[in-house]
């Protein structure tokens, strides 16, 4: 995946959701733990996809938290994509190592925007793959 | 051809169950407890991450068993801001056709169109479980069945 395109994509949705500095925002939704900025994150991450894409998916994100009790996120997340016309996952990771559970979730950590990047791409990628192996 | 679903009695759900328990217990090496117990004290340590995380294995590996077929699957334990809500929210996915079981959509007002692509449960007593696994098992069964009067219906070269 072209890392310029999933730039360009991010930009433009950093700009649907009115972020001035991303990575500053991305930044201070993990020091600070900010469970609203960190939906914002996920969800902007969602929206590069589709950019990227030209395309809308149905999605389930997941904001992970090491403490149970305060549900302080931790800079990880986990995203499900479901085709909405064909409804085949499209997180599916044929990897046997992975577990179970990680199997149909595609799980990244994003702290930075270099992460977001690193993220949008390996999902683009990921997304790809599994449209292509539906198409075969 | 309309393909239809099978139906469990209670008795053979909680039997899965407890075989799937057994299972877990043999696993893990450890002292032989009940499924009862075990929730006596998921109760008491609500938010110890120990204790949610037994709960979707348990329901999903019960799930197998009654149909006959492995799945993959993402739990996610719901949570609100004052911690675990007790609710689990199940995406259910066939291994073989990637299709996504536990996709349901619906309308109020026959305009907008809802979607949900999971199948949710809150689980704090044995009953719980049971309600929870017939519940996946209504909803998957059905999505395979879908899938293969589809399949059926589809024109052929």
């Amino acid at each position: 995946m072209d890392r310029e395109k999933v730039l360009q994509a991010l930009k433009e949705a950093q700009a649907e959701y009115n972020i001035e500095d991303l990575d500053r925002f991305i930044r201070e939704a993990w020091e600070e733990g900010n469970i609203l900025d960190a939906e914002i994150v996920a969800e902007l991450t969602e929206r590069a996809i589709e950019i990227l894409f030209d395309q809308d998916f149905l999605w389930v994100h997941i904001i992970e938290s090491e403490d149970c009790e305060e549900w302080i996120p931790d800079g990880w997340y986990s995203f499900v994509a479901v085709h909405p016309e064909t409804h085949q996952c499209l997180t599916v990771l044929k990897d046997p190592v992975y577990s179970w559970e990680s199997r149909i979730s595609f799980g990244t950590r994003i702290r930075s925007a270099d992460d977001a990047v690193d993220a949008v791409v390996r999902l683009a990628e990921l997304i790809e793959q599994n449209l292509k192996s539906r198409a075969e | 051809m309309q393909l239809g679903q099978q139906t469990f009695a209670d008795e053979q759900i909680k039997q899965a169950i407890e075989e799937v328990w057994q299972e877990l217990l043999q696993e893990a090496d450890a002292e032989d407890y009940s499924l009862e117990e075990y929730l006596e004290h998921y109760r008491k340590y609500w938010n110890d991450p120990e204790f949610p995380n037994d709960i979707p294995e348990i329901i999903m590996r019960a799930v197998e068993k009654l149909i006959g077929k492995s799945l993959a699957w993402y739990c996610e334990l719901v949570r609100d801001p004052s911690g675990f809500t007790g609710e689990y929210s199940f995406i259910v996915v066939d291994p073989q056709t990637r299709k996504c079981l536990t996709y349901r959509q619906f309308t109020f007002d026959g305009v907008n169109v809802h979607y949900f692509l999971s199948v949710a449960g809150t689980v704090i007593y044995y009953e719980d479980i049971i309600r929870l696994v017939i519940k996946l098992l209504d909803q998957i069964q059905s999505a395979l069945a879908d899938a293969q009067n589809a399949a059926l219906q589809a024109p052929r070269r």
